[in-house]
């Protein structure tokens, strides 16, 4: 029995390639006019798998393949009518075949799966439909049947010419396996069935001509097309024999070894020819340059080992369509193109649920129902379009529909609704940027919440799984006429573009994907832009506040104390959605570098992600963004001062903001806005009134004394401009705070506006962030903190004196 | 410890070491080490032998030894460990030599000192002893401390170094 097992791999590999052709087969035979060929196909999978449960001893599983053997003989003998719940059985076939498949993977025996009901239903559908048939087919079996009738039909020629190939014994039927390799499924899409042309046959002879005609353009389009296929000879066999022995299986392991050591390769050849260039010796270099090539070649050719046709990926999704249209009660057709289009396999694992994902929203959310299609002037049929190819060093895939498009308007609402734009923002955006909140987590536009999709999870999960492998997301929509899904992967995930750095005589690279952009800061502008709020700096940058760290510091490299050089390099990082500057010693250069995983000696320390060989041979570690962040408790600390974390208080802020902000202008143009709820009246008191008392400025207001701060001298220490010093009457908020009622002066009030829910943390005291309204970076007041004693410890003084006030 | 088996010995800080010769991969007079910031003390970095990138670890600090001075020579010892090659830093190369498995002194299980404890034992030499190095005591000993510059100052690191785990 243990050489018996031995088999066992081999055969699970068989089984489920072959499965995988037979689920394309499965969905295409619905809309097959004469499905015979594709009858066939299925029927010699399961045939071969029954036969090798034989051998193996998996008697269950050899009874299910029996059971829907039966079914298809009766399917391609015309005794039954194909119908969608033959299909849905056969199906349901095909998922109980890889079940079975499963079980044995893990165990070596078949478990305790059992298909005896199916089996059942199977046979039963084989026996009961016969009756209904010949309405159906009748018009190809008539055909068939009246020879005189067949130079008038090619198609039913080349159907007799199939059905006389599978009626000769297993000789025959095992010629014509050989003879048609797997197809691909571009193949099987683009080609009508009546593609085959017989090769002897009398009476179809006057019909050969023009065949060969439409042939030959196909032969232009269809690069797989090849005259073996369409003309079936009897010396086939020994052609396909060898076909088949140009291909073997490999280990990946092996194949994974083997690029390490082409990698190694690469870097010796690179020191060597730095090394070559520096003698100066014609020979060597011409030797040198030779080697260069070989190894150039070399890598490129291995690289494509790794690669996979994104078209065996493509093969699951007939299935997917079908399942999803039928749930949805919608007609789908699937069209692809570039099945051809390589990239590595990595990718296509992290590539799957994305697309799968994807393709499921534009079946739900994009095409209409039958009945409402019909009314547009469109085919009840929707079609779904992938499409793959390369540019630019990217795999770029498209997933189209020719549906109802994205609703602008309803995304325009929604987006306003959940407050990621305000009225006035969201009047001005461009549709690019309203589509693209779609990506925003928990949008949705879809008022029902189905089993397949509208909870608002799923777009934004997308664009992360493809963001995570290095790529991007776009999405693009013409109302009426469809939506389009662009993606683009790199080529590989093993080697990712990185920009090294130098930190301390150190080099680690830092992967582009996190990098946002790249900083120099000459002496004086780090003197006038970068500012330290409680032992942390931040860098002004465009209006907001960048939190920055050290990477020395993060590092706790305390040997070189780097004087202040006459330029900083800050890399602007990106991490889950926030920003941070690094601050590094020096920019070395961009470069491709290989993935080298971490040791289990440094696992833990998650500033790193890996370590990689430069190409000058030296190693770099690589550095983590996300790590970073955390290691260096930027984003914490940069929230701390305001006592606020965006995402975990955003609630309780909202609630604070619900009835709006009033939006002032200050200081030297800038804007703040203070909540409308804790606002009480707006003033405009005469310039004489405002008195000192104590150390507080105030001024009389309804029979009491109401203390004045300056909020441009509060937290920005700046003058009021002169232009407003010279007013005759001050602009005042009062406002209730915790301790009584407070003024404070501004130099103008603008606005109401609606609070939007992205408020960026400002490390300010007196703060609760920052946020873009009406296009201006905006300071939102926080006004627990305003109110404080010990926060706010100055006011100004009408004449540009600090006092103390409250 | 019966049938006689080569040793692989060098010398740190004067004393004689050894380990086993048949789970030496080669020994190396010259390697540029890539220093990792953050890591356990004993980590003196990253170096990468022929593209295999392994861990290189001072043995003077896993013992609690004074660090070389700066520029002076080492070796470094491939060792193969169950989790893969690892480099050993050391500071002079010896002899392979057969020690007498008679004159072999096992570590007592109740000895609870800093060395003995990453030592399987001793060999005494006619010209002093040999100690046979205990790699995954020391292997053990470097995981558990390896996230210790996260967790803990340079001032706590040396403390724990010396109180054990």
């Amino acid at each position: 029995m243990a050489d018996v097992n031995d088999f066992v791999p081999y055969f699970l590999d068989e089984c489920r390639e072959g499965l995988a052709s037979v689920e394309t087969d499965m969905v295409e035979l619905e809309h097959d006019s004469a499905p015979t060929a594709r009858l066939d196909r299925i029927f010699r999978t399961l045939h071969t798998i029954k036969g090798n449960c034989g051998f193996l001893g998996f008697e269950r599983l050899g009874a299910l393949a029996h059971a829907g053997e039966t079914l298809l003989s009766r399917l391609r003998d015309r005794k039954v009518a194909l119908s969608s719940e033959v299909t849905d059985h056969l199906l349901q076939l095909i998922d109980g075949v890889r079940s079975f498949l499963n079980e044995i993977a893990e165990k070596f025996s078949e478990g305790t799966v059992d298909f005896s009901a199916l089996c059942e239903s199977l046979l039963q559908l084989a026996d009961a439909e016969s009756a209904k048939v010949p309405d159906v087919t009748s018009p190809q079996l008539s055909a068939a049947k009246n020879p005189e009738k067949i130079t008038s039909a090619p198609e039913s020629a080349s159907q007799q010419w199939e059905r006389t190939l599978v009626a000769t014994p297993a000789a025959g039927g095992d010629r014509k396996e050989i003879a048609e390799p797997p197809r691909s499924k571009s193949d099987a899409i683009n080609r009508p069935p009546s593609g085959r042309v017989p090769a002897s046959g009398a009476k179809v002879a006057s019909n050969m001509e023009a065949k060969q005609e439409s042939q030959q353009h196909r032969l232009a389009a269809d690069p797989d097309f090849s005259f073996e296929k369409q003309f079936p000879s009897s010396d086939s066999s020994l052609i396909s024999t060898e076909l088949s022995q140009t291909s073997i299986r490999m280990d990946v392991g092996l194949l994974d070894r083997l690029m390490n050591l082409i990698g190694e390769l690469v870097l010796n050849r690179n020191q060597m020819l730095q090394y070559i260039s520096l003698l100066s010796d014609p020979t060597m270099s011409l030797m040198a340059q030779r080697l260069n090539t070989i190894t150039s070649e070399l890598q490129e050719g291995f690289m494509r080992t790794r690669m996979l046709r994104i078209g065996t990926m493509w093969k699951r999704f007939p299935r997917v369509i079908r399942d999803t249209a039928q749930q949805c009660g919608k007609q789908v057709r699937l069209v692809t193109e570039g099945d051809t289009t390589e990239l590595d396999r990595s990718l296509i694992e992290a590539i799957t649920d994305p697309l799968t994902h994807t393709i499921r929203n534009a079946i739900d959310h994009g095409i209409e129902s039958p009945q409402v299609r019909r009314s547009r002037g469109k085919p009840e049929h929707g079609t779904v379009t992938l499409r793959a190819y390369h540019e630019g060093g990217q795999v770029h895939i498209d997933i189209s529909d020719d549906g109802a498009g994205v609703d602008i308007e309803k995304v325009r609402a929604k987006a306003k609704m959940v407050g990621l734009f305000s009225a006035e923002e969201s009047a001005v955006l461009t549709e690019a940027q309203l589509l693209s909140s779609i990506f925003m987590p928990g949008f949705s536009t879809k008022e029902n919440v189905s089993s397949l999709s509208g909870r608002g999870v799923g777009m934004d999960v997308v664009k992360t799984r493809i963001e995570h492998a290095g790529g991007t997301v776009q999405i693009s929509s013409v109302s009426g006429s469809g939506t389009t899904v662009h993606m683009t992967v790199p080529l590989t995930l093993a080697i990712i573009p990185a920009l090294i750095v130098r930190n301390a005589n150190q080099q680690f690279a830092v992967p582009q994907v996190s990098l946002n952009e790249l900083l120099r800061l000459t002496a004086d502008e780090v003197q006038q832009r970068i500012e330290v709020i409680e032992d942390s700096a931040t860098l002004r940058l465009r209006g907001r506040l960048l939190p920055l760290v050290r990477l020395s510091e993060v590092l706790r490299d305390t040997s070189v104390q780097q004087s202040a050089a006459d330029e900083t390099c800050v890399l602007v990082l990106r991490s889950a959605d926030r920003t941070f500057g690094l601050i590094v010693d020096a920019v070395t250069n961009n470069e491709e570098i290989v993935v080298k995983p971490l040791l289990p000696l440094l696992q833990g320390l998650s500033v790193y992600s890996g370590s990689t060989l430069l190409g000058d041979g030296s190693l770099a570690l690589i550095l983590d963004v996300l790590g970073l962040a955390r290691q260096s408790g930027v984003f914490s600390r940069a929230t701390s001062a305001a006592d606020i974390d965006v995402s975990s208080s955003r609630d309780s802020v909202l609630v604070d903001l619900s009835s709006g902000l009033l939006l002032c202008g200050v200081g030297l143009e800038r804007r703040v806005a203070f909540p409308v709820s804790s606002v009480r009246r707006l003033e405009e008191i005469p310039k004489e009134s405002v008195q000192q008392a104590g150390l507080c400025t105030v001024v009389p207001y309804r029979d009491d004394l109401l203390p004045l701060v300056d909020i441009a001298a509060l937290l920005y220490s700046e003058a009021t401009p002169a232009s407003a010093q010279e007013m005759e009457k001050w602009p005042i908020v009062v406002c209730t705070t915790e301790s009584g009622e407070m003024g404070f002066r501004v130099n103008q009030v603008l606005d109401i506006a609606v609070a939007p829910l992205r408020i960026l943390p400002a490390p300010l005291s007196g703060l609760l962030g920052s946020a873009i309204i009406d296009g201006h970076i905006t300071d939102l007041i926080d006004m627990s903190q305003i109110s404080r004693p010990t926060a706010a410890s100055t006011g100004t003084h009408p004449h540009g004196r600090n006092s103390t006030t409250l | 410890m019966n049938a006689p088996v080569q040793f692989c010995t060098f010398r740190l800080n004067g004393r004689l070491y050894g380990i086993d010769v048949r789970n030496v991969q080669e020994v190396l007079c010259h390697a540029v080490i890539t220093p990792v910031p953050l890591a356990a003390h004993a980590v003196s970095g990253l170096f990468s032998l022929r593209g295999q990138i392994m861990a290189v670890i001072d043995l003077r600090r896993c013992f609690s030894m004074p660090d070389r001075l700066h520029g002076s020579p080492f070796v470094c010892l491939i060792v193969n460990t169950p989790d893969g090659p690892v480099s050993l830093l050391a500071d002079e190369i010896q002899d392979v030599f057969e020690p007498d498995p008679a004159d072999f002194e096992s570590v007592r299980a109740d000895d609870d000192g800093l060395e003995t404890r990453r030592l399987t034992g001793v060999f005494k030499l006619p010209h002093g002893l040999l100690r046979v190095l205990n790699v995954s005591a020391i292997m053990a000993h470097v995981m558990s401390h390896r996230l210790e510059n996260i967790a803990n100052d340079k001032s706590t690191q040396t403390d724990s170094d010396l109180t054990g785990r």
